[in-house]
């Protein structure tokens, strides 16, 4: 990201020197307003799901769903000691449930597991199914889209489903070719 | 695609019903998750001013069109309309980065536009797949993990390829 926004500024800029210099300070700060502007219509949206997720985990419902996804997550990766299991579970249900903040530490851990383990296919899977944003409701969008108004802003749940869909499973295909044990 | 209307309300109803069966402090629990926004929001914040002040520049000195019509061809190819190509591209490597796309998408075109629901749709299909493999292979000792990096962005693109398709029809 680092050379992407040295490249990109630099070369806008200098481009703007040559066209019209003067506006190359008022459109940074434009840009910063925007910016202002978009995290105020996000803090709303993202202050409801948290405390909704927060109630999904104290009423143990996060945990229920981490059950039922137990068997179908042996399948996908395999034989895995039990640690490890547990790990690729939660990591794979707070995907879904879009709950990053579970998501991350845990699916660090089970990296760092499979890692020691030489199990770079199941390693592989993890990484390409977490890549993959596989999360049953898109719930930023769903907010951003009410904030500008749409007529109807959860009718992009069912494209966005599948869309996330085909992602997971071309990626899991792959691994599943390509990725030797 | 109406019963969709429905989720939220009944997730929300649902989940509170469930959560005073089981005996939770609903309230203060809510209270708790709400207080992480904060933090999250502070974080991304400056992300997104940089994003933002980047993009800003890129489009007012004209090198964003020039930089799309060189690769309106390859979308074109693709049935990809070329006004997501920026989306497509920044994907990858920044989340609050696509978020800032997104939302220009939705203020240019109208945010019920075909163009802004396929962005949607290419919003959701995967995760910043950059920063997913920086995080998870951080502390991993095999050097060779180029392969699903590889595997993802190709995965990415079909879904990409996908959601334009689907969103023409749903």
């Amino acid at each position: 990201m680092n050379s992407v926004f040295v490249i990109i500024c630099t070369l806008s800029i200098s481009v703007m020197i040559f066209s019209f210099p003067e506006q190359v300070l008022p459109t940074m700060l434009g840009g910063g307003e925007k910016a202002l502007n978009l995290i105020l219509t996000l803090l709303p949206s993202y202050a409801l799901w948290l405390g909704f997720f927060a109630l999904l985990e104290s009423s143990g419902l996060a945990k229920k769903i981490a059950k039922i996804l137990k068997k179908p997550i042996n399948k996908l990766f395999g034989k895995t000691d039990e640690q490890t299991n547990e790990l690729l579970t939660l990591n794979i249900s707070a995907n879904l449930l879009g709950m990053s903040g579970i998501a991350t530490p845990t699916g660090i851990s089970a990296c760092e597991r499979l890692d020691e383990q030489n199990n770079i296919k199941a390693l592989s899977t993890l990484f390409v199914l977490s890549a993959s944003g596989l999360q049953l409701l898109p719930t930023s969008v769903i907010s951003l889209r009410t904030q500008f108004l749409s007529a109807n802003p959860t009718d992009i749940i069912l494209p966005t489903l599948l869309s996330t869909l085909i992602s997971a499973t071309v990626g899991v295909i792959l691994v599943k070719l390509f990725v030797r044990k | 695609m109406k019963y969709f209307t429905y989720i939220i309300p009944l997730l929300f109803v649902f989940l509170f019903i469930f959560c005073k069966t089981k005996k939770v402090n609903v309230y203060d629990s809510f209270v708790n998750g709400i207080k992480k926004s904060l933090p999250l929001v502070t974080s991304i914040f400056p992300y997104l001013v940089a994003i933002f002040i980047m993009t800003e520049l890129f489009s007012a000195s004209g090198l964003s069109e020039k930089f799309i019509k060189i690769l309106e061809p390859l979308f074109t190819f693709l049935n990809i309309p070329c006004e997501l190509a920026p989306l497509v591209i920044v994907k990858p490597f920044s989340g609050s980065g696509s978020l800032a796309v997104l939302s220009e998408i939705f203020a240019t075109y109208g945010v019920d536009s075909l163009i802004a629901r396929s962005a949607c749709a290419i919003y959701g299909s995967s995760e910043t797949i950059f920063y997913i493999s920086a995080v998870y292979f951080a502390n991993c000792k095999h050097k060779k993990l180029y392969l699903p990096i590889l595997i993802s962005l190709f995965a990415c693109f079909c879904s990409c390829i996908f959601a334009c398709f689907i969103c023409r029809f749903i």
